[in-house]
């Protein structure tokens, strides 16, 4: 069977709904398949890579954690869309390690499934 | 090698628009379904570069009463969709 | 709310619910009295090396909130145990079946993300 190269796109903040931590183990099961997706962080996606994010009010698990583990399993770097994190007036020193600068449509046409979270 | 994005919310609620505007390549191809053929009254709202197709879901228009400004958008039926999304190479989703 | 299935009971009669797959329903019931008290029902013996693995599981969940899938639980073994210790068979000879799942459970971890 010949492999197709995944794309998981993340394109919802954290913390307010559960999208990204959905998006990252869909990206963990491509892993677990032995088939690591590329995973981007685009529009409001990109604010799940801010550094010195802390678990919610409540004690509810974010996601920042879970993207530092990423790593682990092949998946990575974590790419940002440049665009997205200008448009948000933030730049690549207010991000998590691991991060790097993409362009969205270079990303979708590169790949053969686009996932969008 | 071309993609196929679908738009399924109202161009008034969401910055999905804005956001699609950076990621879609020449030849590939927008279809607004649902409340996202409310974007379909007038010329697109956002800019958009040059060779990108852009089509209506004439289904969701007739329920909606929408009338596509024959300008800029042409209409699709779903047997088209279909034919559409077999003929890209991608699919993407703005939800 | 989970449905209580199983108990454990530890020496000074503390009892300590389990969910249908044996984890742990509270996840700060766990102490390495569980873990022993989990093994013996399983009819395993863990060894300094079993205990070596169940500390890095912690470490791992503590860091990431998430417990390792295989793969993830070798390279992280690899890197924090050497390479003699981080490869899938020396983890399946500590914990046959499914490393990844066993130890996790004897940790005190939830199941393991995607583990499939």
């Amino acid at each position: 069977m010949s492999s197709k190269s995944i794309l998981v796109i993340v394109r919802h903040p954290p913390h307010g709904s559960s999208w990204v931590r959905e998006g990252l183990e869909a990206a963990l099961v491509g892993a677990a398949l032995g088939q690591p997706p590329t995973i981007l962080f685009s529009g409001d996606g990109v604010l799940a890579l801010l550094a010195n994010q802390q678990r919610g009010a409540l004690g509810q698990k974010g996601s920042a954690a879970m993207l530092e583990g990423l790593s682990l399993y092949d998946v990575e770097p974590l790419w940002y869309d440049h665009l997205s994190l200008e448009a948000r007036g933030l730049d690549v020193s207010q991000l998590m390690p691991g991060c790097q600068q993409a362009c969205i449509a270079d990303m979708i046409a590169r790949h053969d499934v686009v996932m969008s979270f | 090698m071309s993609t196929l994005h679908l738009i399924n919310r109202s161009p008034f609620s969401t910055n999905v628009l804005h956001e699609l505007a950076d990621a879609v390549s020449e030849g590939d191809h927008i279809l607004l379904i649902e409340d996202g053929v409310y974007a379909a009254f007038g010329a697109p709202c956002w800019t958009l570069p040059e060779g990108i197709s852009l089509w209506a879901l004439q289904e969701d228009c007739a329920s909606r009463g929408v009338t596509p400004s024959s300008v800029t958008w042409g209409t699709m039926d779903m047997a088209g969709f279909v034919a559409l999304t077999a003929s890209t190479h991608r699919t993407v989703s703005w939800f | 709310m989970t449905q209580n299935t199983d108990t454990l009971t530890l020496a000074d009669g503390t009892e300590i619910a389990l969910d249908s797959d044996g984890h742990l329903q509270n996840l700060n019931n766990w102490s390495p009295e569980v873990a022993q008290q989990m093994a013996e029902r399983e009819g395993r013996v863990l060894t300094p090396a079993h205990w070596e693995v169940i500390e890095l599981l912690r470490d791992f969940y503590t860091r990431f909130e998430m417990a390792p899938a295989m793969r993830a639980l070798v390279k992280t073994a690899r890197q924090q145990l050497g390479e003699e210790k981080g490869t899938s068979l020396y983890l399946m000879s500590l914990f046959p079946e499914s490393p990844a799942r066993v130890a996790a459970r004897l940790a005190g971890l939830p199941r393991p993300t995607n583990c499939l």
